[in-house]
């Protein structure tokens, strides 16, 4: 805890400055400049969605149901030529039936440092993403404590794939938000993830992938199962 | 030694000297203009694509306001839930206390390496060079910092840090840390960097990051980056320390989308980065990765000051760096001859305001004033009423670097005709424009131009090399 003082002589200053009295609560302007996008089916989000994705350097492969999915993913690591993966536990069972390959599941029980060694040197992390947004093309993911998922899995790999429920599009960031304000905690990790890692440091020569996934796959599921 | 040398360890030369190795570095010359010219194209297709730009512009602009009207209030809140989720904050008033609050933490986590991401504040202080004397290893994980720390330079852009490295450069300095000769790739380049930064990464006791935007009802910290070195250093490294200017908060998530939205767009053109990363507290229980111990140093260092003032929306920038983008001096200068961690017109304006005017009293000059800088900006701050502002008040407080060495006969005009500086920023502003709207630059002078640069020049005393240099080098240009 900081010190009760140092806080408060730290706000009184601000307060002097500003040359009023603290007051007890205060409303922020009420605006919405996106109201003109509110009004779309689900096939324009999805549509949408895919675009945009594409546009920020992200593959959109679209699928009817979770059994299509696996069969695809199992497909897809094969033509990859991908010999580990790493996974959470809720999209591991996606992976069952995978012959010829490696799975990691991220376990939140097992050794920390062994766990994000075993990361750095998997070929692909598999994730499922809490939302899309069809106005840029980003995925949601949610940094659940209670569901143990990782950060690492979408983040060191140097290839990610992500599936997307696609009753799960909303429009833009501001819908899902709204969703998070009304919760009482924040997760301790939101991330939104739109495309590869791309740098244009280097004499303004784009570059992807120096941090974070060079190639991001997305799986948007139909009808997705349980 | 180098000029960015010099700057990098707080021996700044003259503005003078500053300006003329930029404008005699061919390869900066070059860089600049076509990194200008990139993002600022990429803005305005940002901008015609979202069709109500101007609309975001007055929400943003608003909701700025509001914040920094209210900063006492949310950042009781802020702090607040930042400690109800488990972080730790800190308050320091200046680089000193930003330095000790850091030096506590390494010396209590027994740490020996750092990794960073791109974080202004720090750059405020000079963290980098304070932990390696104490023996702590600090690494800059964003690719531009890199390029830079390896050249022990100074980022000269705020977005592009090592826009002034060419490839050769760079290749060099790789090079050197490889320890083998690279080729002069992006692409291997890259996968240097890539390699080398995943053991620091792994091996850091800590990362730093700066903070985009705070919000106030979670109390999230939020960062956003495209190669994803933020998430890197908040996810591996055990200690993760958030240095942060006070000013630095959105009150509710809702707000953080315009504001998120008029960033990415006016920095680069992006609809979003890559990367917006929210975190909120450390890591909890059942999750194995991400910090155990978050402590978040929110800053003053010289802010506050500007509260209550007539300078006060200077402190509802968001650093997207478009006013650099758009900037005809910064387009001749490049960043390193402003001198100080920001460059370009929000540096002229910042600079003076934090530090004061004391050693830089010629920035406020380092402007043209053609108002391009107040057009670009996505949160409609009028940084070259500022500017204006800045000479005046540097007069008024005899803070002028001509005021002992040199004739005052414009000031002193000035000062008795303060109409001429009202009609000086609105004749600048209103010719500047139809001609910087088609290019965003004043490369057509001297024609029209002519009678306004002259008058213009009136005020500014006879040696300023900045100005003689401006003449001479827009006419070359026309």
């Amino acid at each position: 805890m900081v010190e009760a003082n140092r806080k408060q002589q730290f706000l009184q200053r601000i307060t002097e400055r500003l040359n009023r009295p603290r007051p007890r609560q205060v409303t922020p302007p009420d605006l919405a400049p996106w109201d003109n996008h509110s009004e779309e089916t689900k096939a324009d989000r999805v549509g949408r969605f895919s675009e945009e994705a594409e546009q920020a350097g992200a593959e959109v492969r679209m699928v009817r149901d979770e059994q299509s999915l696996r069969k695809l993913i199992d497909s897809d690591l094969k033509k990859d030529g991908f010999k580990k993966v790493l996974t959470w536990k809720e999209t591991a069972p996606l992976l069952e039936g995978t012959e010829g390959i490696q799975v990691c599941i991220w376990e939140p029980d097992r050794d920390r440092m062994a766990q994000l060694r075993e990361a750095e040197q998997s070929d692909v992390g598999l994730v499922r993403a809490e939302w899309g947004l069809a106005f840029t093309g980003t995925l949601v993911l949610w940094n659940d404590e209670k569901r143990g998922r990782g950060r690492a899995v979408s983040l060191l790999p140097p290839v990610l794939y992500v599936v997307l429920d696609a009753d799960h599009i909303a429009s833009r960031m501001f819908p899902v938000l709204k969703k998070i304000e009304n919760k009482n905690k924040m997760v301790s990790c939101l991330n939104f993830i739109t495309g590869p890692s791309r740098t244009s440091d280097i004499e303004n020569d784009l570059s992807l992938g120096v941090h974070g996934p060079g190639r991001v796959q997305i799986y948007v599921v139909e009808k997705a199962g349980v | 030694m180098s000029i960015e040398q010099q700057i990098s360890r707080k021996q700044r030369p003259p503005f003078h000297d500053r300006t003329k190795e930029a404008i005699e570095h061919p390869f900066l010359q070059k860089a600049v203009r076509y990194t200008q010219d990139r993002l600022r194209g990429g803005k305005k297709r940002a901008e015609a694509e979202i069709g109500n730009w101007e609309e975001w512009r007055l929400k943003a602009e608003a909701i700025r306001r509001h914040t920094v009207e209210h900063l006492d209030v949310y950042l009781d809140q802020f702090t607040t839930n930042v400690e109800n989720a488990g972080g730790t904050v800190h308050f320091a008033d200046t680089s000193q206390e930003v330095l000790d609050l850091v030096t506590q933490i390494v010396r209590k986590k027994e740490a020996r390496s750092i990794v960073k991401s791109k974080s202004m504040v720090s750059e405020e202080v000079d963290l980098n060079h304070v932990m390696e004397q104490q023996g702590v290893e600090v690494v800059e994980s964003d690719l531009g910092e890199y390029i830079v720390q390896l050249a022990d330079e100074a980022p000269s852009h705020i977005i592009v840090p090592a826009i002034h490295k060419n490839r050769q450069e760079i290749t060099r300095l790789f090079s050197k840390e490889a320890g083998k000769l690279l080729s002069e790739e992006t692409a291997e380049l890259t996968a240097f960097a890539r390699k080398r930064m995943r053991e620091k990464f792994l091996q850091a006791d800590i990362g730093i990051t700066g903070c985009n935007f705070g919000v106030a009802e979670s109390g999230s910290v939020v960062l956003v980056t495209n190669e994803g070195n933020a998430r890197m250093s908040t996810t591996l490294p055990d200690t993760h320390i958030v240095v942060m200017g006070m000013e630095r908060i959105a009150p509710r998530w809702r707000d953080l989308d315009v504001l998120l939205t008029m960033l990415t767009r006016s920095a680069t053109g992006q609809k979003i980065t890559s990367y917006v990363t929210a975190l909120t507290g450390p890591r909890r229980e059942g999750e194995a990765d991400g910090p155990k111990e978050m402590h978040v140093i929110v800053v003053d260092n010289g802010r506050s000051s500007m509260l209550g003032t007539g300078y006060q929306d200077v402190l509802h920038c968001i650093r997207c760096g478009a006013c650099i983008n758009v900037c005809p001096v910064y387009r001749q200068i490049g960043g390193h001859a402003y001198g100080g961690v920001y460059p370009g017109p929000i540096g002229a304006v910042l600079t003076p305001l934090l530090e004061g005017f004391e050693g830089w009293t010629e920035l406020p000059y380092a402007s043209s004033l053609c108002g391009a800088c107040t057009d670009a900006c996505p949160v409609r701050i009028p940084l070259h009423e500022r500017l204006l502002d800045l000479r005046a008040d540097e007069v008024e407080t005899k803070q002028t670097p001509w005021s002992e060495r040199l004739a005052f006969k414009g000031f002193g005009v000035l000062a008795e005709h303060p109409e001429w500086f009202e009609k000086a920023a609105v004749m600048g502003h209103w010719m500047g424009k139809p001609l910087a709207d088609q290019e965003g630059f004043l490369q057509k002078g001297p024609g029209p131009l002519k009678g306004w640069t002259d008058s213009r020049d009136l005020p500014i005393p006879a040696k300023t090399s900045f100005r003689k240099w401006w003449r001479k080098e827009g006419k070359q240009d026309g």
